[in-house]
C-alpha cells in the first residue's frame, strides 16, 4: 500500500529490522528506546566533540529514530565520538547517544568497514602506550585549570618493554573479538 | 454648585505621623495659616491613624459643627479604610477628603520650606474639593435569583449542577437537540485515557432529572434586555416535531424514514435519516425531525414514522415557541467549533485527510466505523496513520493564537492508533510539544514510548498521485533530511474557533471580544470568567479553546462568582456612580458608544449595578451632562483651584488611581527626591479626563501639566488609557494655537511599581520648567 518514509537527499528509506535490534541492544544495558529522545539537543550543545570535530549527537540519535542507520554507519563522524560519557550523564530523557554509537561502531567493525584515519592512529597509540594519547590539562566549570598533579595522581607509565606490550595487547584485543 | 452650609465648618487634621511628616513639613506653621480661615477647625496628632488620633477624629466631629472634613497625612492606600470606618460613625462615608502629605510631600521633598508650602497647596486643593462632596448615598437593588446558562456543553451543564446544586434555579439552553456538546463525540479524554462518555453520561443525567435546572433544548437566546440582577432573555424554541413526552426513544422512526442525510453529528462520517435519536444515549434519548429533509414537512408527502410510531409521538404540527424569562446573572457557556481547512494547503477536500474530533469518532465503540481506524476513502485500515500539528493555529494568516489541547489530544489519538493498528507507521509533524499540565509532560513521555515518529517540522503542502494517493514533503529539523512521507491517513490537529452561538451572543449581549474573536474576560488575570458587563459570565471554549479539565475549573468558579452576585434578594451598592443631568443631555449616544460596561441604556438612564465608575463618559460627553459622583467637574476644578492659589505656577500631574498614584508613593517610599513644583491630582481612571480637564490648569496659571495613566492593555477600565491619549492630542494642538505650545501638556504611562520613572518625569518636567524660566 504505501511505502512509507523517504530522505529525499539519497532516496534512502528506513531500516526497521536493523532500529529494532538497536532497540533491542540498548536495552540489554538498561538504555530506553530512542524513540524517547525530544531533541533538546543538549547532548550536542555539550558534547567535548562537537567543539573540535562537528560531532552533533542529538542529529545522530534523531537519524537512528528514523532508521537511517546505514547512513550513520557509513558516515566517519560517530568515530569522533571521544566517549568522556557527558551526554548519558547529563540527558534529561536518560538516552545514550554515546552507547547508541559504540552500539554502530562495533557493527561498523563487524562488518569489516575501513575505519577512519584518524581513529586508526588512536589504535596505534593504544598499541604502542597503553593510552590513546597523552593526558592533557582540562578546566572545570569555574574554569580552574586541573592536571594529574594538581589532583594528585601519579605520573603516566610508560611501557618497558615496547615490542612486548604490542604483542600483549594485540593479543588482548584479538581475545576479544574471538 | 453645592451649597455649603454656611453655619457648619470643615475639620482640618494635620498627621505628624511621628517625624515622618513632621520631619520635612512644618505642621505649626500649617496649622497656624490654615487656622486664620474661619472656615476651618484645625487640628494635629503625632499619629492621626492610632486610637487616640481616631478619638480627636471623633471627639471633634461629636463637639464641633462639621460636616465635612480633610486629614492630612499618608497614602490612601494605607488609611483610607481606618478614616472611613472612623469617619462614618458621624458623617456620611465619602464626606472627607484625604491629602497626602506624607508619600507625595514629606519622603520625596528635602527642602523643610518648600516642602510645607507644597503641603498647604495639596490641603488646600483637598478644603476646596470638599466643599463640593455631597453625601454619597446607598441604593437598595432588587436581584433575582434565577440564572439563565446560554449552552450545555461540558462547561455550561456543570455550571447549571454547581448553581443548582447552590439552591439557584437555572434555565439551561441548549441549541441541539440533545445536551453535552463536543465531549459527547470524544472517545478518549488525556491524560487519564477514560472513555469521554462514561464520564460525562452520569452529568448529563444529573443535569436532565435536577429539580432546580430547567433543561431547554432546540433553543436560542434571540433578545436580551434589563440589568445586572434583573435580566429579560427571551428564548425560543425550534419545534422538534415529536413529543417528548410520548417518545420513548425506541428508534422504529429511524429504522422506516426513508430519507438518508449526513449525519452532523458524526462529522460526516456516516449517514442517518431525516427523523432520528442525535446519538447512542444522548439526553434526552428522543427523536427528532430534521425539517429541510423530512418528505412530510417539505412537500407533505410519507408520513411514514406517524404510522409506526407505536407511542403516538410524532407531531407535524409542531411550532416555533418563544418564553421570556427574568434571570439575576447569564453565564454564556457556548463553546468552539473546528476551523474549516478547506481550500488550504492541508488538502482537507480529500477524504482521507480529516480532523481530530473525526478520529475521535472514529475510536468511538458506537461511532460511524464502531471503533475502528479506517480510511474513508475505501474503508481499509491504513498502514501509515500521520499527525499534522498546528493546522491553522498558530498561524498569521488564520488564527495567531495556539489551540491549546491539540498537542494533547494528537498524542492521545496517536496512543490509542498505535493500540488499535499496532504494525502502522505513525508519525507527527510538529513545531514544538506544548504539555504544560498534571500528568501531561509523563503523558508526551509514554506517547514516545509507543514507537511514534516525531517529525520537527511541519509540510508545506499535502499532495496526492495519480491514484489519489497521500504524500507531502517535510524537513525534519532534528536530522536535516528532506522526507517524503507516504501517508493513508492524516489528521490533522485543526484550530478551535469560538462556535457560531459564541459569535452570535456576544452581539446579543453586547461582550467585548478579541482579534481572535473568542470573547474576552474582564481582566485575562485577574477575573478570568468575567465579562466587563456586570452579571454576565463565561465560561469554557467560549472564552478561549480549553482542555474538559478547564472547562470544570471555569464551571466551578463562574457558580461562585454567581453565588456572590445573586446572595440575596437585595443588593446594596454605594453610588459611586454616574449620574446624567437630562436637562442638559441632548441624547448624543456618546457616552452610550464610549461606556465599556454596558451601564447606560438607550433611556439614557444609569445602571448603577453596572457602572464601575471610571467616567470616561464624563469626558466623552460634549454637554457637561453627565458627572460621576465621586469626582464632579466642579470638585476635580476646585481642587487644581485649590493648589494653584498656593503656588499658582506648579505642575499638576493627573494620575490614574492604580498605576500612577502606585508609582508616585513607591516613590515616595523610595525616598526617591523631585521638586516640590510637581502636584498630584488623582483620578479614577484617566479615561475620566477630558480635553477641558487637561486645558483646566493651563486656565488658571499651572505652567506644566502631565497625565500618568496605565500602560496601554494594562488599563483597568479597558480603554481609559487610549481614551486619555486621544484626549491629550487633541488639547495640545488648542494649546499650540493658543501659543501655549502643546509641549507643556505630556502623556506619561507608568506601571504601578515603577517609581523610579515617576521621579524621573517629575525631575524632567522640572527641568523644562527652570529653562521656561530663564
Amino acid at each position: 500500500m504505501s511505502e512509507g518514509i523517504v530522505d529525499l537527499f539519497n532516496m534512502s528509506k528506513p531500516e526497521k529490522k536493523k532500529y529494532k535490534d538497536l532497540e533491542k541492544e540498548l536495552s540489554i544495558i538498561g538504555i530506553e528506546s530512542p524513540n524517547i529522545c525530544y531533541q533538546c539537543s543538549k547532548c550536542t550543545s555539550g558534547c567535548e566533540a562537537m567543539k573540535l570535530l562537528e560531532l552533533e549527537p542529538h542529529s545522530i540519535m534523531a537519524s537512528a529514530k528514523d532508521g537511517f542507520i546505514e547512513e550513520i554507519m557509513q558516515s566517519d563522524e560517530i568515530w569522533d565520538c571521544v566517549g568522556c560519557y557527558k551526554c548519558i550523564e547529563r540527558c534529561p530523557q536518560k538516552m545514550s547517544p554515546v552507547d547508541l554509537m559504540y552500539i554502530i561502531k562495533n557493527w561498523c567493525v563487524s562488518s569489516g568497514k575501513q575505519l577512519p584515519g584518524d581513529y586508526q592512529r588512536l589504535l596505534q597509540n593504544i598499541l604502542s602506550t597503553g593510552y590513546t594519547q597523552n593526558p592533557l590539562d582540562v578546566h572545570d566549570k569555574k574554569n580552574n585549570n586541573w592536571n594529574r598533579k594538581t589532583l594528585g595522581l601519579p605520573d603516566i607509565k610508560t611501557p618497558k618493554d615496547q615490542q612486548k606490550f604490542t604483542q600483549i595487547v594485540s593479543e588482548l584485543a584479538m581475545e576479544g573479538l574471538k | 454648585m453645592a451649597k455649603v452650609n454656611k453655619n457648619s465648618k470643615i475639620g482640618v487634621f494635620l498627621c505628624h505621623c511621628g517625624d515622618n511628616i513632621a520631619d520635612k513639613v512644618n505642621i505649626e506653621k500649617l496649622k497656624k495659616d490654615l487656622s486664620k480661615n474661619k472656615e476651618l477647625i484645625v487640628k494635629d496628632h503625632l499619629f492621626l491613624c492610632s486610637e487616640s488620633g481616631q478619638n480627636l477624629i471623633l471627639n471633634t466631629l461629636e463637639n464641633e459643627n462639621i460636616d465635612r472634613l480633610v486629614i492630612a497625612s499618608c497614602s490612601p492606600k494605607h488609611h483610607w479604610n481606618i478614616f472611613k470606618s472612623c469617619i462614618q460613625q458621624k458623617l456620611n462615608p465619602f464626606m472627607w477628603e484625604m491629602a497626602n502629605i506624607r508619600e507625595h510631600c514629606s519622603w520625596v521633598h528635602s527642602d523643610k520650606e518648600k516642602a510645607t508650602k507644597k503641603a498647604m497647596a495639596l490641603v488646600n486643593g483637598a478644603i476646596a474639593k470638599v466643599k463640593h462632596h455631597k453625601p454619597i448615598e446607598k441604593k437598595e437593588i432588587s436581584i433575582n435569583r434565577d440564572v439563565l446558562v446560554i449552552g450545555a456543553g461540558i462547561a455550561g451543564m456543570h455550571t447549571a449542577l454547581e448553581l443548582a446544586n447552590k439552591d439557584f434555579h437555572v434555565y439551561l439552553v441548549e441549541k441541539s437537540p440533545a445536551i453535552g456538546g463536543n465531549m459527547t463525540k470524544l472517545g478518549r479524554t488525556f491524560p487519564t485515557d477514560d472513555c469521554s462518555m462514561c464520564t460525562e453520561s452520569p452529568i448529563m443525567n444529573e443535569v436532565s432529572s435536577h429539580p432546580n435546572i430547567e433543561m431547554i433544548t432546540l433553543s436560542e437566546v434571540v433578545d436580551f434586555s434589563g440589568r445586572p440582577g434583573e435580566y429579560i432573555a427571551t428564548i425560543k424554541t425550534n419545534p422538534r416535531y415529536v413529543d417528548p413526552n410520548k417518545c420513548t426513544g425506541c428508534g422504529l422512526c429511524t429504522e422506516k424514514c426513508p430519507v438518508s442525510i449526513s449525519s452532523d453529528y458524526e462529522l460526516g462520517l456516516k449517514n442517518t435519516k431525516a427523523i432520528h435519536i442525535p446519538f447512542d444515549s444522548c439526553v434526552p434519548e428522543i427523536a427528532f425531525i430534521e425539517p429541510d429533509a423530512c418528505l412530510k414537512l417539505t412537500k407533505n408527502k410519507c408520513g411514514l414514522c406517524e404510522k409506526v410510531c407505536p407511542a403516538d409521538a410524532i407531531n407535524y404540527d409542531d411550532k416555533t415557541q418563544t418564553k421570556k424569562v427574568k434571570i439575576g446573572a447569564v453565564v454564556v457557556a457556548t463553546g468552539f467549533k473546528q476551523m474549516n481547512l478547506s481550500n488550504t494547503e492541508y488538502n482537507f477536500e480529500h477524504p482521507d485527510v480529516i480532523n481530530g474530533l473525526q478520529l475521535e469518532r472514529m475510536i468511538t465503540p458506537a461511532g460511524p466505523t464502531k471503533g475502528k481506524i479506517l480510511c474513508p476513502s475505501n474503508g481499509k485500515e491504513p498502514e501509515t496513520v500521520t499527525f499534522i500539528q498546528c493546522a491553522g493555529s498558530r498561524d498569521q494568516r488564520h488564527n495567531e493564537y495556539c489551540s491549546n489541547i491539540c498537542c494533547m489530544y494528537s498524542a492521545k489519538n496517536a496512543k490509542i492508533t498505535r493500540a488499535k493498528i499496532p504494525d502502522a507507521d505513525i508519525n507527527m509533524c510538529y513545531i514544538d510539544i506544548r504539555a504544560p499540565g498534571r500528568r501531561y509532560e509523563e503523558y508526551y513521555r509514554l506517547l514516545r514510548k509507543n514507537n511514534i515518529k516525531m517529525i520537527m517540522g511541519k509540510p508545506s503542502e499535502i499532495m496526492e498521485d495519480a491514484n489519489g494517493k497521500l504524500h507531502f514533503d517535510v524537513f525534519d529539523k532534528s536530522t536535516n533530511k528532506l522526507l517524503q512521507i507516504n501517508s493513508d491517513l492524516i489528521v490533522l490537529a485543526t484550530a478551535l474557533e469560538p462556535s457560531d452561538g459564541t459569535k452570535k451572543m456576544t452581539e446579543l449581549l453586547n461582550l467585548p471580544y478579541g482579534l481572535d474573536n473568542f470573547i474576552s474576560p474582564l481582566h485575562v488575570k485577574i477575573a478570568p470568567v468575567d465579562t466587563t458587563v456586570e452579571g454576565i459570565y463565561v465560561a469554557g471554549t467560549a472564552e478561549a479553546p480549553k482542555s474538559i479539565q478547564d472547562c470544570i475549573t471555569d464551571a466551578s468558579s463562574v457558580a461562585s462568582r454567581i453565588a456572590t452576585l445573586l446572595k440575596s434578594d437585595t443588593s446594596v451598592i454605594d453610588l459611586t456612580t454616574a449620574e446624567i443631568n437630562l436637562d442638559k443631555c441632548t441624547e448624543c449616544g456618546k457616552c452610550i458608544e464610549a461606556c465599556n460596561y454596558s451601564a447606560i441604556t438607550k433611556n439614557y438612564e444609569i445602571v448603577d449595578m453596572a457602572c464601575r465608575g471610571c467616567g470616561k463618559c464624563v469626558s466623552i460627553c460634549p454637554e457637561g451632562a453627565i458627572q460621576i459622583r465621586q469626582l464632579t467637574n466642579d470638585q476635580l476644578r476646585s481642587q487644581i483651584d485649590g493648589i494653584l492659589s498656593i503656588e499658582p505656577e506648579s505642575i499638576i500631574a493627573y494620575v490614574s488611581e492604580t498605576c500612577g498614584y502606585n508609582a508616585a508613593d513607591i516613590a515616595g517610599v523610595s525616598r526617591l527626591n523631585y521638586p516640590s513644583d510637581v502636584k498630584i491630582v488623582k483620578v479614577p481612571c484617566v479615561g475620566r479626563l477630558g480635553v477641558n480637564d487637561l486645558l483646566y490648569p493651563f486656565e488658571k496659571g499651572a505652567k506644566r501639566v502631565m497625565v500618568v495613566a496605565c500602560p496601554e492593555g494594562l488599563c483597568h477600565y479597558i480603554d481609559g488609557t487610549e481614551t486619555a491619549e486621544k484626549a491629550v492630542e487633541e488639547a495640545k494642538k488648542i494649546l499650540d494655537k493658543k501659543g501655549i505650545s502643546g509641549e507643556k501638556l505630556r502623556f506619561v504611562p507608568i506601571v504601578s511599581p515603577d517609581g523610579p520613572k515617576f521621579q524621573k518625569i517629575c525631575q524632567e518636567e522640572a527641568e523644562k520648567l527652570r529653562g521656561e524660566e530663564k
